[in-house]
């Protein structure tokens, strides 16, 4: 699993870049993803043997616009197994 | 293809739009088109099938070994006429399932990588809403508009640069839909609309922070044209909802409006550059329209070019990229193309 002092970096980060996500606790998970043979196949690519594992966290909260709907905000940040952000993104 | 007994279940009256379609097949002369109700006998003899999204995509399946490769599938009605596949949701949010065309546009068992163009065109319960789809042209403009929420400005300016000049590309805050012209959507190229949108709400909304001001509501789409791209989460969500109350049935009402590109649940894309998920997509899909193709291929190319890049980028596809593939949806007539460019 990753380590927590990786959690508490990403936690720092995401709360001075993105304030409205300041204080939540993200929901941490870790997938293995296997050489997705069909997809490269389908598409003529050379089909990697390899596993990738990476982590991802997930932060969740649910918003009011200003017409008072509710929205859920979502923001993830995919790491590679090194801990090292690939990407992070939000719903739109 | 449509379903004979939804359609008409639909709009009381299919004659109507069975004569817009004999039209529309006699316009198209480029395309060897043939028009099939999937609960109807065929000149394949084909067996028909029931309303279920499985069973019409084997009648697909075997009409194409009777008559050969199916390179456009243009579906008509909505998810009451030939359902959406519910498909299992790839990311772990606020969708049970992902309501996709995806399956309709696949030769096999992998659903992510269309294999043919697959647009639709839903019916508003109203034949005539069908009709004037079936009748649009595109007439050059080379303009665009485009607006996005103020948090995504940049990643925003990374896709609008494709089809107009960034200076134009609205903010929002401070444009709110109470400061919001509708002429801005009139006589254009393009639409591009990166906001956020809901299931329950017709309005798409901007942000900056913890603010969330609507951008845009149905009021404001009046004499619109072009073709219309949204990232919202449900801008392409038409389940239960009309013209009243959704934003791309408003779109799709306009007499100048040829085309809605957009995803039918929760979306993703970057905060910034570059390109990523649901901004990805949409680059994609104008470069390609830009360069002549039809509004179907562009979209089916785009998503084959999207696949590849996340493939090349970090050799897999992970679940934002697998549920952009599948949300995404074409609604209008696939063959329609434009020749644009960005006007110095």
């Amino acid at each position: 699993m990753i380590e927590r002092k990786i959690i508490n970096s990403i936690k720092r980060k995401i709360s001075k870049e993105f304030p409205e996500f300041k204080g939540v606790e993200p929901k941490v998970t870790e997938k293995k993803i296997g050489p997705q043979d069909k997809i490269y196949r389908k598409l003529s690519l050379g089909v990697p043997k390899y596993f990738k594992q990476i982590y991802r966290l997930k932060f969740k909260k649910v918003v009011k616009t200003v017409d008072n709907i509710t929205m859920e905000r979502i923001l993830n940040v995919t790491l590679d197994d090194q801990g090292e952000i690939i990407k992070i993104t939000q719903s739109r | 293809m449509s379903g004979k007994k939804a359609l008409q279940k639909a709009i009381d009256d299919t004659n109507k739009v069975e004569k817009a379609v004999n039209f529309f097949i006699k316009t198209k002369r480029d395309y060897d088109i043939e028009f099939l109700y999937h609960d109807r006998p065929n000149k394949f003899k084909v067996k028909p099938v029931k309303r279920k999204a499985l069973s019409i995509r084997n009648f697909l399946l075997k009409i194409e070994k009777k008559w050969g490769d199916v390179d456009f599938l243009l579906l008509l009605g909505g998810d009451n006429v030939i359902p959406f596949f519910r498909l299992e949701n790839p990311c772990d949010d606020g969708d049970e399932t992902v309501l996709s065309d995806n399956p309709y546009a696949s030769k096999d068992d992998d659903f992510l990588i269309p294999d043919r163009v697959c647009a639709r065109i839903p019916d508003n319960q109203d034949a005539n809403f069908i009709i004037k789809l079936l009748r649009k042209s595109h007439k050059n403009t080379r303009q665009a508009f485009g607006i996005t929420a103020k948090v995504w400005r940049e990643a925003s300016e990374n896709v609008y640069r494709q089809i107009g000049n960034l200076k134009d590309l609205k903010v929002s805050p401070p444009i709110t839909s109470d400061k919001f012209k509708p002429q801005w959507l009139q006589n254009k190229d393009f639409l591009y609309f990166n906001l956020h949108g809901t299931k329950v709400s017709a309005n798409w909304y901007g942000q900056d922070n913890e603010d969330y001001p609507v951008a845009l509501r149905p009021q404001n789409i009046i004499d619109a044209s072009g073709l219309a791209t949204s990232e919202a989460c449900y801008g392409a969500y038409i389940i239960k909802k009309s013209h009243q109350d959704a934003m791309v049935l408003k779109f799709l009402s306009q007499d100048g409006i040829y085309g809605f590109c957009g995803s039918t649940t929760i979306s993703y894309g970057p905060v910034s550059p570059p390109s990523t998920e649901a901004d990805l997509l949409a680059k994609y899909f104008f470069e390609y329209i830009k360069q002549g193709l039809t509004i179907g291929e562009s979209l089916k190319n785009a998503k084959i070019d999207f696949a590849r890049k996340a493939l090349r980028r970090h050799g897999f596809l992970d679940d934002d990229d697998q549920k952009t593939l599948l949300q995404f949806v074409l609604y209008g007539d696939p063959t329609l193309r434009m020749r644009h460019r960005v006007k110095e």
